[in-house]
């Protein structure tokens, strides 16, 4: 193989990767989901209806019990780590609750594709966000 | 926080160009108004979700999912947005950020997923023939979040190595070996598909 023969594999590849870049129509059912969580998502946390915390559903339940276990600990853990986020082993359980957000919003968004009225989730998906993005600065300012 | 931009978010990567028609939508939405915020939705969705897709290896629950977040998020935010940057180019970031958050978190070593030997011989060796762009994707999704993550970014999206480094936390240096790494596994994969 020459150069040349690099050179314009490499280009041929770049070519295609570039054609990669398009846009993708969303399915119908992307819009439905964000706007039946809209008027949850302005709101200020709201207590779900006590009907709504009787959905039979597992997967639902440990959906459930990942954020509000993390909505619970989170905060805490944020505290007490703020004066030593220069600390490796600090930064360390900072990525490690990151990757636990990541899990809990998979989780989530999975009860939410059975249940894609339930503004409580919505209401978890949000407040799950918005830690991840509260730990995600601290990383960043450390 | 509420200034238009979120942790984590860099104001000055260089992507799409303001457009001023989303600035009424925007004023509308930021006061509750649910048809401006679907109208953003209709303009801005597909290319967050072609991005999402990519940077997701075409997971597409995994990427819908990232995609509602990014708009939520973005509902949520409207009321402060000051419109520093333009709203495409600010629900963009949000979304890129949000995807990029568990790449990140796993940390900066280089990833493999195919025999190393194998990836080297074939990178150097192969010659890039015509693909079927369902083998590009599938190759693309094969590779390890952090390879595809800088892949994308730097050869589909057009991001820079300063850009990429900076969303993923790694040294510019350290993003450019993880480009090579991530090509070279690119023509691997794609050699064994041949």
């Amino acid at each position: 193989m020459n150069n040349h023969d690099d050179t314009s594999a490499a280009l041929a590849l770049r070519r295609a990767l570039r054609a990669l870049a398009d846009d993708t129509v969303p399915p119908a059912a992307l819009w439905d989901r964000i706007a039946a969580q809209l008027p949850f998502a302005s709101a200020v946390v709201l207590a779900p209806a006590r009907s709504a915390w009787r959905t039979p559903w597992p997967a639902l339940a440990a959906a459930l019990l990942l954020g509000v276990g993390l909505g619970l600990l989170l905060p805490q853990m944020l505290q007490s780590r703020a004066p030593a986020q220069r600390d490796v082993a600090g930064q360390r359980a900072l990525q490690t609750a990151l990757l636990q957000l990541d899990q809990a919003q998979a989780s989530l968004g999975a009860a939410q594709r059975v249940q894609p009225q339930a503004g409580f989730i919505t209401e978890m998906r949000v407040q799950t966000a918005l830690q991840r993005a509260a730990i995600e600065h601290r990383l960043q300012g450390s | 926080m509420m200034d238009g931009t979120l942790p984590g978010l860099r104001p000055h990567m260089s992507l799409p160009l303001p457009d001023d028609a989303d600035a009424a939508l925007v004023a509308a939405a930021a006061r509750g108004a649910v048809a401006a915020f679907e109208a953003l939705y209709r303009r801005h969705a597909p290319r967050v979700l072609g991005v999402l897709l990519r940077l997701t290896g075409y997971d597409h629950a995994r990427a819908e999912d990232l995609a509602q977040d990014a708009f939520l998020q973005a509902w949520r935010a409207l009321p402060g947005f000051r419109g520093d940057s333009a709203f495409g180019t600010w629900l963009y970031r949000v979304a890129v950020n949000s995807a990029l958050a568990s790449v990140r978190a796993a940390g900066s070593r280089i990833e493999t997923c195919v025999d190393e030997n194998l990836a080297e011989t074939t990178a150097a060796q192969a010659v890039f023939c015509p693909l079927e762009r369902g083998d590009l994707e599938r190759a693309v999704a094969g590779l390890p979040p952090r390879a595809r993550s800088v892949l994308v970014l730097h050869d589909i999206e057009g991001w820079t190595h300063a850009e990429i480094a900076l969303a993923l936390d790694l040294a510019p240096g350290s993003c450019k070996a993880h480009l090579h790494r991530a090509r070279a596994l690119l023509r691997a994969q794609l050699e064994d598909r041949a």
